[in-house]
């Protein structure tokens, strides 16, 4: 089997890396948040741009910055999640078996149990308090797409809430 | 037409807005922390010594100065201000959204600049222990001969008379970079920088004696017969300073240092695959 190798341009460290940073932390960590576990999702934001800082120069449109991000922050989540022992996912229904856990905790582990496409945009409107517009401009979705997830997403949500504490 | 969930216009809903509030602490927030990664640990216990300061006197900002031995004689250590130790003596600097900065004796650093974006020290010589938290690429060293570029890490820096640095890290991620020529260096591993020829190829610190003598080598003189030895000795793991040969040898000789990256492990457990393979 022929491999192609390819080796990483790291040019001179981009002074307009830091500004890129503070832009798209919040999105990079809401992503990570909704697919790995709490305690490691810091370490794994600094992971992704790592990662994005040394592939940089693969990237030949900045205005797609966001979405690029993204999905590298995607699959930095699903890479650490098959490298990593399986974590206990905190399931609605166990709050009534283990010691109480903060609701904030509770209600993540909801949004988590969410489609894909609506937990990455509620966790980004709800945790990290960017706005649908917000949303839409660093990932890369259409404001239309971002606003159909946010209403559909928190009809699903409030309906799970509601049930769990209807028992 | 107002939509809160959707831009936070109109009334708030009460639901989402009490959502919010309860939801907000888990985002993420600039706060200073140490790697859960991090063993390096610093004694504190030592001789009692004296602080030797040079100043510039400086407006502005500045980093929190604490001695760890000896008797303090300043508090604050701002851009254009200097700070020596004595044979015996260590101190500590501090900025709460940057990190630490441990001083040893026997060395002299200065405040080049401390901007929202650029916190800049220049180790003229001795040895420097950070331990940094600030976004990737705010906090710099300059050295003699290259300049550490944090990228969110923990590490020691030596510079010694004649201008040659090392530095080790120990948590995270250093770029170490002069005039183009760049090193980056990872958690366990090392590199040194040399006045004329800037930052060498990064190194795991376990990496066999012949072959951190071969990469000294080739870094001095760039010698085929070095390389040929780094080729040869390299690990798994040494891939990290296969990848800086690669860009360093000449472009005859690459294709044998990308036959060996290619051969020392398999796609699916190596770390360097999503750069090095496709």
């Amino acid at each position: 089997m022929e491999t192609t190798i390819e080796l990483p341009k790291v040019t001179s460290v981009d002074r307009g890396f830091p500004r890129l940073y503070e832009r798209y932390v919040r999105m990079v960590h809401g992503i990570l948040l909704a697919r790995v576990p709490r305690q490691d999702v810091d370490d794994l934001v600094q992971d992704v741009f790592l990662m994005a800082w040394r592939r940089l120069d693969s990237l030949r449109d900045m205005q797609a910055f966001g979405g690029w991000v993204a999905t590298i922050a995607r699959n930095q989540a699903t890479d650490f999640l098959r490298r990593t022992p399986k974590w206990d996912e905190l399931k609605p229904d166990s709050l009534r078996q283990g010691p109480p856990i903060p609701e904030a905790l509770a209600v993540l582990e909801t949004i988590r149990s969410l489609p894909e496409a609506y937990r990455d945009t509620l966790i980004l409107r709800l945790v990290e308090g960017m706005t649908g517009p917000e949303i839409a401009e660093q990932t890369g979705l259409t404001p239309d797409s971002v606003r159909v997830n946010l209403h559909r997403g928190m009809k699903m949500l409030r309906d799970k809430l509601e049930g769990r504490s209807a028992r | 037409m107002s939509d809160y969930l959707w831009d936070r216009s109109g009334q708030p809903d009460p639901e989402i807005k009490r959502l919010e509030t309860l939801l907000a602490p888990l985002g993420h927030r600039e706060m200073p922390r140490r790697s859960r990664k991090l063993r390096w640990t610093i004694p504190l216990a030592i001789a009692a010594s004296v602080l030797v300061w040079v100043a510039y006197r400086s407006a502005g900002p500045s980093w929190q100065v604490s001695t760890l031995a000896g008797r303090p004689s300043v508090n604050r250590l701002g851009s254009g201000q200097s700070l020596r130790t004595d044979s015996v003596s260590r101190a500590r600097l501090q900025l709460d959204d940057i990190g630490e900065v441990d001083i040893e004796p026997d060395t002299q650093l200065s405040v080049i600049a401390m901007r929202p974006q650029e916190h800049r020290l220049d180790l003229k010589r001795g040895i420097i222990h950070a331990y940094i938290w600030a976004p990737p690429a705010q906090f710099y060293v300059n050295t003699p001969s290259s300049v550490t570029v944090d990228l969110g890490c923990a590490y020691t820096l030596q510079v010694d008379d004649a201008g040659m640095g090392v530095v080790n890290v120990t948590a995270g991620w250093v770029a170490f970079e002069d005039k183009g020529r760049e090193s980056l260096v990872p958690e366990s591993a090392a590199c040194k920088t040399r006045p004329g020829t800037g930052p060498g190829m990064a190194y795991y610190s376990d990496a066999s004696h012949e072959f951190k003598s071969a990469v000294d080598l080739f870094d001095v003189t760039g010698s085929q017969a070095a390389a040929d030895v780094v080729i040869a000795a390299a690990r798994s793991k040494d891939a990290l300073t296969l990848w800086h040969l690669a860009r360093r040898v000449r472009p005859g000789q690459r294709e044998r240092v990308l036959l060996k990256l290619a051969q020392l492990k398999p796609v699916e457990d190596d770390p360097w695959k999503t750069y090095l393979l496709k």
